[in-house]
């Protein structure tokens, strides 16, 4: 039993160390320069390509190989997607709906996971003989990992859906600023009162955009 | 045993969010409760969690604007009226989704489970 807790503690800590720690770093490094959304592009891609390789090569791969690929794996998911989908909720959303969408998106990643366990643990086991050990004990593991590459190649395509938040206010954000692309005047309030005080202001930071959006 | 010892920094934060301040643009925008918003950006930017505000001023306040400034209640059928139109809702389905997808793959290749 020690002997199991020790293994998987240090492959936890290889793993991390390796390839989760440095790949957050790299994270705040470039979040602001590359931005959020060309992180998660590139993460959700980087996985794709991985997953198939892990997938497919999986009965060709050494041990070590496997290892890199799996550390490899764990910078792409924290130079990625696992930082970006929980800072772009935080930013995207205008303050009356902000909390509850980081909520109800957090909601739906916790429900991913809980499929996770219950679905792809039993399956990874699935023909697999009895008091069988290593890889013996897991032969549909492949497979597994040929759907994980699916899943990633659906979170590219979600990638689509999410707007670039990068150096912009939450006010910029939620459209409630005259002359910025976000620009939404239902969402600013300002189509719905028209009075005379926010259509000044408009006309001062953009007069032709502005006014013409006003009416 | 290991997960007793979770608790222990959960009860922290726990108590941390219970004792946070709540933003300005949430008492401004939201709540509309126009005085003590304006005190605590005050409080904020001389480095002070909240501001105090005068409270008799702030119930005034509060009533006056009651009248001119409606209140909306936020409730799921005003989350649901907003979210079904599809520049907006496409955005909580792009966050949702990939974090729905990510979460799928990285706790299905932890190695612990």
């Amino acid at each position: 039993m020690y002997e199991v807790f020790y293994n998987n503690a240090v492959g936890n800590l290889i793993l991390v160390c390796a390839g989760a720690i440095p790949g957050y770093w790299v994270s705040v490094a470039t979040i602001d320069t590359l931005g959020r959304k060309p992180i998660q592009f590139m993460g959700f891609t980087m996985l794709t390509i991985l997953f198939i390789v892990i997938g497919f090569a999986f009965n060709h791969l050494s041990g070590h190989a496997l290892l890199a690929l799996y550390v490899l794996a764990q910078f792409f998911f924290n130079f990625g997607p696992n930082s970006t989908t929980f800072i772009v909720p935080g930013e995207c959303f205008p303050t009356r709906y902000r909390s509850s969408s980081h909520g109800f998106s957090a909601a739906s990643g916790k429900v991913g996971a809980i499929i996770a366990q219950c679905v792809f643990g039993p399956l990874r086991t699935r023909g697999a003989a009895k008091g069988a050990t290593g890889k013996a004990a897991n032969p549909w593991v492949n497979h597994i990992m040929q759907i994980f590459a699916l899943f990633m190649l659906c979170g590219l395509l979600t990638t689509f859906l999410i707007p670039e938040t990068k150096r912009k206010t939450l006010e910029e954000l939620a459209g409630e600023v005259p002359g910025t692309d976000n620009y939404d005047p239902v969402m600013a309030g300002h189509s719905l009162k028209g009075d005379n005080s926010s259509n000044e202001e408009t006309k001062v930071l953009e007069p032709a955009a502005g006014t013409e959006k006003m009416v | 045993m290991l997960s007793g010892f979770g608790a222990v920094p959960g009860c922290i934060a726990l108590y941390y969010r219970l004792t946070i301040p709540e933003t300005p643009r949430y008492t401004f925008d939201i709540a509309r409760d126009v005085e003590k918003a304006g005190v605590d950006s005050m409080a904020y930017l001389e480095g002070k969690s909240t501001g105090k505000p005068d409270e008799i001023k702030r119930v005034t306040t509060l009533q006056e604007s009651a009248t001119t400034l409606e209140v909306p209640k936020a409730s799921m059928k005003e989350f649901w009226s907003h979210y079904s139109q599809w520049k907006y809702g496409k955005v909580l389905l792009g966050t949702a989704g990939s974090w729905f997808f990510l979460d799928v793959a990285y706790y299905g290749t932890l190695p612990s489970c």
